[in-house]
């Protein structure tokens, strides 16, 4: 059984922990209070501190609900969360959403490390069948990293979200495991 | 320079890799450099090399040579005909 603090994944850039609270920095509050970082995030519409991110985390049992740190694997310096979450039981599947706070590490490769690692952890550990995410339309960086990683796209909510003052769609996109298996080959980490 | 030829090269500007590995069948599989912030910048350069414009809802389908080689020529073809 994973427990908070062991490292989950090792890969070329990053690593995966289970966040702890220690984790809950001041640094990573402002990522959540920052508008280029939390722009296309539901965290964008609450002030953030050390008590309520520490309240977040607390809300992750790493048993049914996944939260791991991102961290640089050379300076061990924590730039980002990935999360699992919507587990079902029954039909196996589950949701997964991440953030990179440290902008220094915007375009370069590390959240598809990330996601990478989590996909392994989601289809040969927990043995899930698919997994999905959803994006603001607008959020083209996103919905490329998720073709990046092999996701297809799934389905649109019209005008579901409101993003600076008008409504625009929610896009959503995933990947079941045989489609993994075969992408995974094909990704160099 | 023919239009495959102008796309291979700004891809190879725009993703910081050599041109000869723009292949027919490069993509965002085969290139590992090309990330989320090199792809914006690759769109940018085809909109303003060919005069197009792309929707938030065509750029992310654009991860390959062929995609962006088959969306310029229909953009192109398009501006033709409304001309």
């Amino acid at each position: 059984m994973t427990k908070r603090g062991d490292v989950l994944l090792r890969g070329r850039r990053i690593f995966l922990k289970p966040l702890s609270f220690g984790d809950v920095t001041q640094e990573y509050v402002s990522w959540l209070n920052d508008p280029a970082v939390n722009q296309f995030l539901e965290a964008r519409f609450k002030k953030h501190t050390l008590a309520t991110q520490r309240a977040y985390v607390k809300g992750f049992d790493q048993k049914t609900k996944f939260l791991w740190g991102i961290f640089d694997k050379k300076t061990k310096k924590h730039i980002g969360i990935i999360t699992l979450y919507d587990i079902h039981p029954v039909h196996k599947y589950a949701n997964y959403g991440y953030l990179i706070g440290n902008k220094k590490y915007w375009g370069t490769g590390a959240v598809q490390e990330a996601i990478a690692f989590v996909f392994d952890f989601v289809f040969l550990k927990l043995r899930i069948h698919s997994i999905s995410t959803g994006a603001y339309a607008p959020n083209v960086a996103s919905v490329f990293n998720y073709k990046k990683m092999g996701l297809s796209y799934q389905g649109t909510f019209k005008e579901r979200l409101l993003y600076k003052g008008a409504f625009v769609d929610q896009v959503w996109y995933g990947i079941t495991r045989d489609e993994w298996r075969s992408i995974r080959k094909k990704l160099a980490f | 320079m023919t239009l495959e030829k102008r796309i291979r090269s700004i891809m190879a500007d725009s993703l910081e890799v050599d041109e000869g590995i723009i292949g027919d069948d490069a993509s965002v599989h085969t290139i590992a450099r090309w990330d989320s912030l090199q792809h914006l910048r690759l769109i940018m350069a085809l909109q303003e090399e060919f005069s197009v414009r792309f929707q938030d809802i065509e750029i992310p389908e654009l991860v390959s040579f062929r995609a962006i080689r088959d969306a310029i020529m229909a953009k192109l073809a398009l501006h033709d005909k409304a001309r």
